[in-house]
């Protein structure tokens, strides 16, 4: 009942102010945007795919499963304000999954039940563990995400074990590998991140979404008020969990090597500086996000010894510039050039 | 079976203190009981029981059916719907965002219909926005629907959160304080509202310490002390009582001594 008190206590200008001078639907569906968006996004890639080397070829890959795992985590973390480190865990399904998947039926079948296996997954640790406070859940969440590398790490027959599994079956969805095996795992990231973009975009914009905002900051009110609170919760840990998963098979399908180290907790460490750094309640900060962490560390590549300090540094400094990530500063630029969206008008 | 709100010994206790002791309160609808007593005499408290919001035990009864203490939106789903001492509307939502969160269509808000039934969705959803405005309007606070809650002043919140439980049709209503931090004017316009809510049916429990309010639409009031009850009856009858005067000025002759 503690739980009770305190929200009753808080003023609603405690929420987190990302985005805060803005609302968060458009009035109407701006699915045009969106598509207009994904097809630069597409265009964009597959110029990449035709003409960069192979090495840029595979970072931008990276970077793209790094966007699907971000977006996935906004939508839990931003959007429903559930912090969990078991993003690194349902990674790891997708991952093995879509490996394991791939050794029997088509590869872009198995990419699709290794997302679906994820979701599962997530299913189950959300369900069990509805009756947990945000911070402890938080808490478990590390223990599971802990737990399912400890199953992977003994069921050799899909991890294999220390070895990991390779090669890695890829995906084609009918692109013709032109050039090298790196251009047609580009292509492939592009497409699939493209189109789990336009999924969550979709979901933002939903009803959905705007619920999902009264479940993070007025969890209460919104009992009161008929919304199912933990049904919503559980909606978006699913739906964050089947992301992470299909980021892990991009991963998998990426490196075409996988085994139980490329997963620890820093995964879930990467997700959220990336939802952070690119702040916004949307699908944009997220993106941003990935985009910088993954290339940051490849542009410090030169600095050798001392990139680790150099990529702390750096990301202190844009935290300290960016307390509301880089949305919010175009949140700022857009004000001040009266570009805000539907404040006072009509 | 009779509609409206049915409170039979309802208690609420924090360690040894009684914040609430045996209240019994009967609400028809079409009626509005007022709620009235010195801070902390267990008002809020009353409300946050039957939400769900403190434990709580007695027996509560909604439009005939018993309601399941202790379980927050347990309530809502017998169709009452509550306002808070303190609006609470979502900062980042605008004044429409903030009412639609409350209409009771569930067309688009759960992730499959959100994602594969988006024509019906997006048919309800405009729907919805209509109703909100027109909540909005009826409230008096058209202006506030396209501001969002950070930008809105206080009373605008008061207004926005009581068209976002207006707009879900309630049959049992608590409000709690809407009078506190509105002007005279919007006082007033507040009483024609609240008059209106009870003619269409609606049973009402009126928190507040306006007077004027109390005496203009409630056809009962109650006066809590200490979690219990001090007094009850019609306005008159009320504050005539020598009880209330007590709590309320002091005891007579205690002003000079």
């Amino acid at each position: 009942m503690a739980t009770a008190v305190t929200e009753q206590g808080q003023p609603d200008d405690a929420a987190p102010s990302a985005g805060a001078r803005r609302g968060v639907l458009p009035p109407r569906s701006s699915l045009l945007t969106l598509l207009v968006g994904v097809a630069v996004y597409t265009v964009f890639g597959l110029y990449v795919a035709k003409t960069g080397n192979g090495y840029h070829q595979t970072v931008l890959a990276l970077g793209l499963s790094n966007v699907v795992l971000a977006v996935g985590f906004s939508i839990v973390y931003t959007q429903s304000g559930q912090f969990s480190f078991a993003t690194f865990g349902f990674y790891a399904v997708g991952g093995f999954a879509y490996a394991w998947f791939a050794k029997h039926v088509a590869p872009e079948l198995a990419m699709v039940l290794a997302t679906v296996m994820a979701g599962f997954v997530g299913l189950v640790v959300r369900l069990a563990t509805a009756r947990l406070s945000r911070l402890y859940f938080a808490i478990a969440s590390l223990a599971v995400g802990a737990l399912i590398l400890i199953v992977f790490n003994n069921w050799h027959g899909v991890s294999g074990g220390s070895q990991g599994i390779g090669p890695v079956k890829a995906m084609t969805f009918g692109l013709v590998d032109r050039h090298h095996h790196a251009a047609l795992v580009l292509e492939v990231a592009w497409v699939v991140s493209a189109a789990a973009v336009l999924v969550t975009g979709l979901l933002y914009r939903s009803a959905w979404s705007r619920d999902l905002l009264i479940v993070r900051d007025m969890r209460l009110v919104g009992r009161n008020d008929g919304i199912p609170v933990r049904r919503r919760e559980i909606e978006a840990f699913v739906v964050g969990a089947a992301l992470t998963g299909l980021a892990g098979a991009l991963l998998a399908d990426t490196n075409v090597f996988i085994s139980v180290d490329s997963f620890g907790v820093t995964v879930a460490l990467q997700a959220l500086i990336m939802v952070v750094l690119g702040g916004g309640g949307g699908v944009l900060g997220p993106i941003i996000g990935a985009a910088v962490l993954t290339e940051l560390p490849e542009l410090l590549r030169s600095a050798a010894k001392w990139s680790g300090l150099v990529y702390g540094i750096l990301l202190l400094v844009v935290f300290i510039v960016l307390p509301e990530g880089v949305m919010g500063l175009w949140d700022k630029a857009a004000a001040k050039v009266g570009l805000t969206r539907r404040q006072e008008r009509r | 079976m009779s509609g409206g709100l049915v409170v039979e010994d309802l208690s609420v206790h924090f360690g040894g203190v009684y914040a609430l002791q045996s209240m019994d309160l009967t609400i028809s609808p079409g009626t509005c009981v007022g709620l009235t007593g010195p801070n902390g005499s267990g008002k809020s408290t009353m409300v946050n029981a039957i939400t769900g919001l403190v434990p709580s035990r007695g027996q509560v009864t909604i439009n005939g059916s018993s309601l399941r203490l202790g379980v927050p939106g347990a309530a809502a789903r017998l169709g009452l719907r509550r306002t808070y001492q303190t609006p609470r509307v979502h900062a980042q939502l605008t004044g429409v965002e903030n009412v639609c969160t409350g209409h009771p269509a569930p067309e688009g808000r759960n992730v499959v219909g959100a994602l594969l039934r988006r024509r019906r969705a997006a048919t309800i959803e405009r729907e919805r926005r209509a109703a909100a405005r027109e909540a909005l309007a009826r409230v008096g606070e058209h202006r506030a629907g396209d501001i969002v809650g950070a930008s809105m002043s206080y009373g605008q919140r008061r207004l926005v959160e009581l068209a976002r439980v207006l707009v879900a049709n309630p049959s049992v209503l608590l409000l709690d304080e809407p009078g506190a931090g509105l002007n005279d004017e919007e006082t007033a316009s507040l009483q024609v509202l609240i008059g209106e809510l009870i003619s269409n049916g609606i049973a009402v429990l009126l928190i507040d310490h306006k007077v004027g309010l109390l005496n203009a639409v409630c056809d009962h009031l109650v006066v809590l002390e200490q979690g219990t009850k001090l007094e009850e009856g019609s306005p008159a009858e009320v504050w005539a009582s020598p009880r209330v005067r007590a709590a309320y000025i002091g005891q007579v002759g205690d002003a000079g001594a």
